[in-house]
């Protein structure tokens, strides 16, 4: 599957996109909510996306409004992958259209079970 | 024991042991000293702010010798390749971590900022009405590692 990651800080898509890499995906990366919908406008095959909260000019949330309000993303997977813990900001992001939610920090295999969880 | 901040000296050594050992697998011990810099006197110093419920800013310090050894773990590279940039991005997602899960034990709503690294030599920071409040000295890969948190007293 191909899973696009969406991260301002470089390490975490270093990070993220390894863990995805040894489970057999194909990663895109972004560094902020407006990169990302280029990314889904460049490849139509794209999955899922794992997505940072706090990122600069358009952040993870306002993305993942934007991607849900259009049809043609529907059938992607999001999971929120930030160290945003606190429980409102949990719902906000299940209520905006986020799947699955990750913690930061978090080991690989939390990632790896999120996702096989997810059926991914 | 608990303070008025809403974090105890425990708690948030908790917090850097967490950080350090998930994404890096890396160890940390209290110890008593101070987070000097390292042969050259060089220092990476690493923010983040929190404004709501709570606010104040939370820094991570330490020799740029270990910030480097922290990125190289992160990026799975070595000293020959990783670059200043590299070293930024890693302590800044560092702090932004360790900020975000001390954020979680304060009274919230809140909001947490982007993070801010600074790296060099015999700089000296402030921050306007803030006063710091909790602090906990760490080794790390025999280095020293300060995290301290400055709550904003305007509040």
């Amino acid at each position: 599957m191909k899973v696009l990651v969406v991260d301002d800080s470089r390490v975490m898509r270093v990070i993220v996109g390894r863990t995805l890499r040894e489970m057999g995906h194909d990663v895109l990366e972004a560094g902020d909510g407006q990169e990302a919908l280029l990314r889904l406008q460049e490849n139509g095959d794209i999955g899922m996306a794992m997505v940072d909260w706090n990122m600069p000019v358009m952040n993870g949330i306002d993305f993942l409004r934007a991607m849900r309000s259009d049809s043609r993303y529907t059938a992607i997977q999001v999971m929120m992958v930030t160290t945003e813990t606190e429980m409102g900001q949990v719902q906000l992001a299940l209520q905006a259209g986020a799947n699955s939610y990750v913690t930061k920090p978090f080991t690989p295999d939390v990632i790896q079970e999120k996702l096989r969880s997810m059926g991914l | 024991m608990q303070n008025e901040t809403g974090i105890s000296k425990e708690a948030l050594f908790s917090v850097m042991t967490d950080v350090f050992d998930s994404m890096l697998q890396v160890g940390i011990q209290e110890s008593n000293g101070s987070a000097n810099g390292d042969a050259s006197g060089r220092i990476s110093l690493a923010s983040v702010s929190i404004t709501g419920g709570w606010s104040g800013v939370v820094f991570m310090q330490c020799p740029y010798e270990l910030a480097s050894e922290l990125g190289q773990e992160m990026f799975k590279c070595d000293a020959a390749t990783i670059t200043a940039a590299d070293i930024q991005d890693a302590m800044g997602e560092l702090i932004n971590m360790v900020g975000g899960n001390v954020k979680a034990q304060m009274p919230g709503p809140s909001s947490l900022s982007l993070p801010n690294v600074v790296q060099g030599c015999e700089f000296s920071w402030k921050v306007p009405g803030g006063r710091e409040v909790q602090r906990v000295h760490s080794k790390c890969k025999d280095k020293d590692l300060v995290v301290l948190v400055i709550q904003d007293t305007k509040q």
